[in-house]
């Protein structure tokens, strides 16, 4: 029984991180599960995909709502980032996943610098087109359009590419992509990033439902603390500073990218 | 009513109604554990899923065959697997 709180407990923890900033929070919970509640890895991906699927659908419903989320340029970005799964299964035959690991570490490194020293946004009006957005930040009104799309597709299949891979969602990956390169505010990122991830997840956990690696019962106390969390995480993206955002982000890449980068060394296991 | 509240609806409906399903299939220690968490599992291709009706509905094509290929490879990348 006490493990069925402390599922939903730390679901809450996960559930408000991955939709306050975009990222799924799939990553946290794995390492929960596996360290705290000893669950074997292939349960603890599976429970963490549930976890992904509940929090971000949530969120989505909220962000949907509140205009944040840009569907089109999810689609679009989607496309590219499904594509990049599949050729990451053929690239992980030849390549090892240590330097991949390693790659991602350094890359979530570099962007995660970047936002904790320019946490000013600097998020520009180019030209409108059909990926162009709109939303209300508090009272304001923002207007954003997307720039470099080419690069953001690029970008957007290498991403696909390394969670496939290294088994993530990819949330830490396509929030920078949007932000850093293509420009887009780190609301509507973080908002657009949790429409994407919850797919990713989707197509990885319906495998894990028909290997049997689904365990029904802890799914539920962690898909009611992820909602619970997602709940609060979304308020704080809907009414938070985007300065503050955008700082949470860049310490949370920093730190995935030491895990990253000591994986990819052999000092972590996981 | 527009693309992103009618998504946004179908999204809070069926993850209540999936986690509903779930606790009653745990209380009653029944099937319905695993079909809420099914029905869970496929929230975000209902979304994709609306998401095509309605760029069709509208007839904005690039999105629809966008969304289309989506679908298509996360189809496609199950049976694979």
């Amino acid at each position: 029984m006490i493990q069925l709180i402390y599922i939903f407990l730390f679901g809450i923890l996960a559930g408000s991180i991955g939709s306050m900033v975009g990222i799924g929070g799939g990553f946290l919970m794995i390492l929960f599960f596996t360290l705290v509640i000893k669950l074997p890895i292939r349960y603890a991906v599976a429970l963490s995909l549930i976890s992904i699927i509940a929090s971000s659908s949530i969120a989505t419903s909220f962000y949907l709502h509140e205009k944040m989320t840009n569907i089109r340029l999810a689609i679009v970005l989607e496309t590219a980032t499904c594509t990049g799964a599949i050729l990451g299964a053929f690239i992980a035959l030849i390549i090892p996943t240590s330097i991949i690991e390693g790659i991602l570490g350094i890359t979530l490194l570099y962007a995660g610098i970047l936002l904790l020293l320019n946490p000013i946004s600097n998020e520009v009006i180019i030209k409108p087109s059909k990926l162009s957005g709109e939303y209300y930040d508090g009272n304001n009104l923002v207007k954003y359009s997307v720039s470099r799309i080419k690069l953001g597709l690029f970008a957007s299949l290498f991403a696909g590419m390394i969670s496939g891979i290294v088994g993530i969602g990819g949330g830490i990956i396509k929030v920078p992509i949007m932000n850093l390169i293509m420009k887009i505010p780190i609301k509507a990122a973080a908002a657009t990033s949790n429409f994407m991830v919850g797919l990713t997840a989707s197509a990885s956990a319906i495998v894990y439902f028909i290997k049997g690696m689904i365990d029904f019962q802890l799914a539920i106390p962690a898909a009611l603390g992820v909602i619970i969390g997602a709940l609060i995480g979304t308020h704080f993206l809907i009414y938070g500073k985007p300065l503050y955002l955008r700082r949470i982000l860049g310490l949370i890449l920093s730190l995935f990218s030491i895990i990253f980068i000591l994986k990819a060394l052999g000092v972590v296991v996981l | 009513m527009k693309i992103e509240n009618i998504i946004s609806l179908i999204l809070r409906i069926n993850v209540i109604v999936s986690i509903i399903i779930m606790i009653i299939g745990y209380l009653t220690v029944s099937n319905l554990l695993w079909i809420g968490t099914l029905l869970l599992i496929i929230t975000p291709l209902l979304r994709t899923f609306s998401a095509l009706i309605i760029f069709l509905y509208e007839k904005e094509m690039l999105f629809f065959f966008s969304a289309l290929y989506v679908l298509i490879i996360f189809i496609i990348s199950t049976l694979m697997t």
